[in-house]
């Protein structure tokens, strides 16, 4: 079996290595590019999300490279991503490829994954596959925990890209640890090298939160990598969303972390009393939450027809309103160019700018 | 007490429910008119652009309630089934109402939700919603029995073919010699119409198309015609069932339309930038092409759309089944 799975922002590297030392072929198609979302957009129903036609793409280049087995987690709504599994097995089955389709039962229950987990590695005992299943949260919770570190450092570092370079080399260090102790050292070592990073001492630099659907969040090949253009243009990026914490949700793997969910649904109260799907309460609630921890705007991202982030849009045009926060909405589809969303961004940028510099207050402390 | 109930999304489902109920717990229910070319401009101006047109024209249809009303009943419908819920604009629709419209009278927008651990039944919601206007539970659950009946008078006569506007006034009012306007008898040739009951049933928006395909001399039957038996049969077919409720309606009518010989041609009514209906009609179309040959035309509408442009194509397709006839 020769497993691919569709790229989301660094999961690749918390699952590859470690699958592939229990023995499983796994294929890592090339990184999404303008021409995967071509191919996924010519096959795709019209108003399917971007995510969809993404991953659809991806998946069609997995197969043309060798896959044999595609992974799509599926689940049972109200968003559609949940639907993507079959819908995608549907067009690919239609298109002639010869390949098996794993989705989880259910992604939010421990025992669905480690089923899946089981088909995939082939291990049978109970106590290994959670180990494995684990131990790949773990890395990914270690790879999200240098992203973060990364979007706090780099506006702030003195020398140009040490920062950058501090992350490569920790993000090869953590795929290079096989081992729980190894990954706990490697933290660490990771943790070191960033206290090392010299910083500047002027100015607060702006803080931007970006808010919105998850894959548009997090995957650098469907946002046009805007987290790391902001980071080096010298902004403070916080995201409303980070896989580590949305899977931690579920399966509690990371014991200092609150349910993001539940924090969220609590500032989101007032305006949003039930989650619509998707990441609409953490969109609604974070936007909130980084308001009073005193973000300068808020980019809100999603996809073109995406059902929960619209519920959210509508709300945020309130909230907006109510905390004085500058939001940015931009959505994606296929037609989305790099210029438009920089030109955009450029204009959001000088606001800010002219809002703090107009205030003329300190920056408040926190973060 | 005036509550004000909005004709749109799912008033065209559970009205007679909704109203029964609350008028026998001594309320006066104002429902607003016909969606008009200006409820729709005034939902399309406060709302974000890229939602769809029935919640545009919902929003619209608060804007013509909200000074005449002492309370607004827009109850957050998350799901009606176990294994489904509704479109996740439903989830958060009385939250958006709420940040979009102001002022605004008090909203009744307690949830509906037969999923998770918050459970929250049918049975439930309308005590809540009854406790508001009245202490005698009794009272209550014999308005909530008197509303269940009228309810399922309106769908039985809807399944077996009367048209909306007839089954909602014989629910309601139940009386005799009334003369069916749609049919499923005389020898003319059937159109299937798949969509949500907002889209197939509220002839503003889908711009009278039932009445355009019977002027051409053709019976219509639509999604509310097919029971929920027959859904959940022809859904269970699918490799995965689908876990929106009016999603699973259209797929399953759509396949049962296609198995009917009796249907000429199968017509879907969605909107722009509809997330479900996206995928429901890639699942619908594959499947109605494999199992034998029905035509098939989808229609998408929004706020722009003209009479001219639905006649020309509306004609194209009906030259298609009457060729396919001869």
């Amino acid at each position: 079996m020769k497993l691919s799975v569709p790229y989301l922002g660094m999961l690749h590297i918390a699952y590859a290595r470690i699958l592939r030392n229990v023995g499983v072929d796994v294929v890592l198609p090339p990184k999404p590019t303008r021409k995967t979302l071509d191919l996924g957009t010519r096959y795709s129903p019209e108003f399917a999300c971007l995510p969809f036609k993404l991953t659809l793409g991806t998946m069609i280049e997995a197969l043309e490279s060798g896959a044999d087995a595609i992974f799509m987690p599926g689940g049972f709504g109200p968003c559609r991503f949940g639907y993507y599994d079959a819908v995608q097995n549907q067009i690919l089955k239609e298109l002639g490829y010869q390949f098996t389709m794993g989705s989880a039962g259910n992604p939010d229950r421990l025992s669905d994954m480690l089923e899946l987990m089981r088909r995939i590695a082939g291990l049978r005992t109970r106590a290994g596959l959670f180990m494995l299943f684990y131990f790949i949260l773990m890395r990914l919770s270690a790879l999200d925990w240098v992203l973060k570190r990364y979007f706090t450092t780099k506006p702030r570092e003195a020398v140009p890209n040490e920062t950058d370079q501090v992350l490569r080399k920790s993000v090869q260090l953590i795929d290079s640890s096989v081992s729980v102790p190894s990954l706990l050292r490697a933290r660490l070592k990771v943790s070191h090298w960033f206290r090392k990073i010299a910083l500047r001492n002027d100015d607060a630099p702006l803080r931007i939160g970006i808010i919105g659907e998850l894959f548009m969040v997090l995957e650098p090949s469907a946002n046009t990598g805007i987290d790391m253009r902001l980071a080096r243009r010298g902004i403070e990026v916080w995201k409303s969303v980070w896989l580590s914490d949305w899977l931690n949700d579920r399966f509690r793997f990371k014991p200092f972390t609150r349910n993001q969910l539940k924090l969220s649904s609590r500032h989101a109260h007032p305006y949003l009393r039930y989650p619509a799907g998707g990441e609409s309460m953490e969109s609604v609630g974070k936007t909130i939450l980084f308001a009073k921890r005193g973000v300068d705007g808020i980019i809100h991202i999603f996809p073109f027809t995406c059902m929960p982030e619209l519920v959210a849009q509508t709300i945020l045009a309130k909230v907006q309103r109510d905390l004085d926060v500058p939001i940015l909405t931009l959505i994606f589809d296929e037609h989305t160019a790099q210029g438009a969303i920089d030109t955009r961004i450029e204009a959001f940028i000088d606001l800010l700018e002219r809002r703090r510099r107009s205030r003329g207050t300190p920056h408040p402390k926190g973060g | 007490m005036k509550v004000g109930i909005a004709r749109g999304l799912l008033y065209y489902r559970y009205f007679p429910l909704w109203q029964t109920f609350l008028q026998e717990l001594g309320c006066e229910v104002i429902l607003s008119t016909q969606t008009t070319k200006e409820m729709v401009r005034q939902g399309a101006s406060v709302a974000v652009s890229d939602l769809c047109l029935p919640i545009k024209a919902y929003l619209g249809h608060i804007f013509s309630l909200k000074d005449r009303v002492d309370l607004l009943f827009v109850p957050r419908y998350i799901s009606i089934e176990e294994d489904a819920y509704m479109c996740p604009k439903f989830l958060g629709l009385p939250d958006m109402v709420a940040s979009t419209i102001d002022p605004l009278p008090p909203l009744i927008d307690y949830p509906i939700n037969y999923k998770g651990r918050k459970k929250m039944t049918e049975s439930l919601f309308y005590e809540k919603v009854g406790k508001l206007f009245c202490r005698d539970s009794r009272k209550i659950r014999e308005a909530y029995h008197m509303g269940l009946r009228r309810q399922d008078t309106f769908r039985c006569l809807q399944q077996s073919g009367v048209s909306f506007e007839n089954a909602m006034e014989l629910s309601l009012s139940p009386q005799d010699g009334i003369t069916f306007r749609r049919g499923m008898h005389g020898s003319q040739p059937t159109i299937g119409l798949v969509g949500r009951p907002y889209y197939v049933n509220d002839p503003f928006l889908n711009k009278d198309i039932s009445g355009k395909l019977m002027a051409r001399g053709y019976n219509v039957i639509t999604t509310d015609c097919v029971t929920e038996a027959e859904v959940n049969r022809q859904s269970g077919k699918l490799s995965k069932r689908v876990y929106w409720s009016f999603g699973k309606e259209m797929v399953g009518s759509a396949l049962h339309f296609a198995e009917d010989p009796e249907v000429k041609g199968i017509i879907n009514l969605a909107s722009f930038g509809c997330g479900q209906d996206s995928f429901n009609w890639e699942i619908v179309s594959h499947h109605v092409k494999r199992m034998g040959n029905t035509p098939v035309l989808s229609l998408i509408f929004d706020e722009h759309w003209t009479d001219g442009g639905l006649n020309t194509r509306l004609e194209a397709f009906l030259d298609v089944i009457g060729r396919k006839k001869s």
